[in-house]
């Protein structure tokens, strides 16, 4: 039987692919190597590095957590530094198919029919990444969490 | 172990009669608070200069929160009885399992006075509830788990 966090894993994934459909290469496992400066076109790695027990919430269910990571990457392949509305494209990209669709205020459609998204925290991109490698590299953490026994 | 975890009471509900109860666990209860409390009444005489109290009335209150849920048959049976005021519903609170000798708790058929619902923008709905003896033949009982099951007392004058 798969580990829980493996299948919040998963289902973060799929939901991802959905919305993104061909725009990006949805990857999900264990390992992704930030250092892979031979990327091409836009990766998404979807990771799960932790989950926690917040404490009881009645005498049969715990207050459980799930965190998803999503790492955006996209080398720039023009010559010269990477251009600001390139960067611009891919914070905004970001935030609609990535930051919206795991990170729902509505609450349309729980994760596993369960899981809401608790909070989320974004970093926009890193500027040594972006500086030295050309790469956009984005980091989406968003922290899943239920009630389960 | 002689300490009682809260997260370990139970709170149960009868499916069958008084006289031959079926217990079935209320599971989405959260926190739970049973405060049985007397009513005083001055006894004091030209005796002595202490004040001395006589115990009247027991007012026999459990308070809680008991998560919303749909599905759930025991928070139906609650939200009913919570709305329906001529069937009681018959209630045992203990600091642990009905069979586990040394539980101890109350029984008594019950009207549910309150059930207020928290819907917090951040919050899993939950109702908060007020339980308090109903009018009924049967008295309220105190209850002690022995030989792996609960033993009734009234609690009679």
């Amino acid at each position: 039987m798969a580990a829980r966090i493996t299948e919040v894993r998963d289902a973060a994934a799929a939901k991802l692919t959905a919305a993104i459909g061909g725009e990006a290469a949805v990857v999900s496992g264990y390992t992704y190597d930030p250092t892979d400066f031979k990327l091409t076109g836009r990766t998404v790695f979807v990771v799960t590095p932790d989950y926690g027990n917040q404490g009881p919430a009645t005498r049969s269910e715990d207050i459980r957590d799930s965190t998803v990571v999503v790492l955006v990457a996209e080398r720039y392949t023009l010559a010269g530094d990477p251009t600001e509305p390139w960067v611009d494209d891919l914070v905004a990209w970001t935030e609609e198919k990535i930051v919206d669709v795991l990170d729902d205020s509505a609450r349309e459609e729980l994760l596993l029919g369960r899981l809401w998204p608790e909070s989320s925290d974004v970093i926009v991109y890193d500027p040594d990444m972006l500086r030295e490698h050309k790469i956009f590299w984005s980091e989406v953490e968003v922290t899943f969490r239920e009630l389960r026994g | 172990m002689s300490y009682k975890l809260g997260i370990k009471c139970k709170l149960y509900y009868n499916t069958g009669t008084f006289a031959s109860p079926t217990w079935s666990e209320i599971k989405l209860v959260a926190d739970l608070n049973l405060g049985p409390t007397w009513d005083e009444a001055d006894a004091s005489t030209r005796l002595s200069r202490v004040k001395q109290t006589a115990k009247t009335l027991l007012d026999l209150e459990l308070t809680g929160r008991i998560r919303v849920d749909d599905s759930d048959v025991a928070y139906l049976a609650v939200l009913a009885a919570s709305i329906d005021d001529t069937t009681p519903l018959d209630i045992m609170a203990l600091t642990g399992a009905q069979d586990e000798d040394n539980n101890r708790g109350y029984r008594f058929e019950s009207n549910i006075m309150r059930m207020g619902q928290d819907q917090a923008l951040g919050a899993v709905a939950f109702d908060e509830f007020s339980i308090k003896p109903a009018p009924s033949l049967n008295a309220p009982q105190s209850v002690l788990v022995t030989t792996g099951a609960p033993v009734f007392t009234d609690i009679v004058p």
